[in-house]
């Protein structure tokens, strides 16, 4: 099946039903994708999808079919939220960073507080208590990717 | 994950009319759309049924059109 995964055309053959969030992690060797809850509920395992935050343990591979996928990878260690993460020290164990950053990618540029909080209720953290990721969130004009 | 969705079957119709029909010939087929139910049943291992049909690339599902007083919401339009 033909798609756009980090800015590359690829062609990928998986079960039509298996979860985005396994081929990208078995097909594709792309482990910076998370799984947390594996329902929805924590957002551990965001990615983009056509540039919108989405669950990839909902999704079913099926229905990426020609879409462009943004994992945390396709950032290649180049976006400024990614260094704004670590200078804020907006990451403990690590879990739900790449969810985190890739929800707030999707937020568009100089979020308010109010924005950024309301755009990261589906992404949860048990370690940092928060403040920290918006801090780093605040710290940079977070561009769309 | 407690079910293997290797086990899932899943039917893709290309056309409203192929989705009828499909669902004429094979009642039994369970119409999916965004999967979130369907993977949290996964999870639970309380999931019914293995065989779906996918309704996620019926483009006319995804309108949302206005005629005279009838606004009309297709069952894909979030």
């Amino acid at each position: 099946m033909k798609l756009t995964l980090n800015g590359a055309a690829i062609d990928v053959d998986a079960h039509p039903m298996k979860r985005l969030l396994d081929v990208l992690r078995e097909e594709c060797d792309l482990t910076g994708t998370k799984e947390g809850c594996g329902e929805g509920e924590c957002g551990a395992c965001t990615v983009l999808i056509d540039g919108e935050p989405v669950c990839a343990c909902l999704v079913p591979w099926a229905h990426v079919e020609g879409a462009d996928v943004t994992t945390i990878e396709g950032l290649a260690d180049e976006h400024p939220l990614q260094q704004a993460f670590m200078d804020e020290v907006g990451a403990q164990c690590g879990i739900c960073t790449p969810g985190m950053i890739l929800a707030a990618i999707a937020l568009g540029p100089d979020p308010s507080l109010g924005q950024i909080k309301e755009g990261l209720t589906g992404n949860l953290c048990r370690c940092t208590g928060y403040e920290a990721i918006y801090r780093a969130i605040q710290s940079v004009n977070a561009n769309r990717h | 994950m407690r079910t293997a969705t290797s086990a899932l079957e899943l039917r893709r119709p290309r056309t409203l009319k192929d989705a009828l029909a499909m669902l004429r010939d094979e009642p039994e087929l369970v119409p999916l759309a965004g999967c979130t139910d369907l993977y949290v049943a996964v999870n639970f291992g309380t999931l019914t049924g293995s065989r779906f049909m996918d309704l996620w690339p019926l483009t006319p599902l995804r309108r949302i059109t206005a005629s005279n007083d009838t606004l009309i919401i297709g069952a894909l339009a979030t």
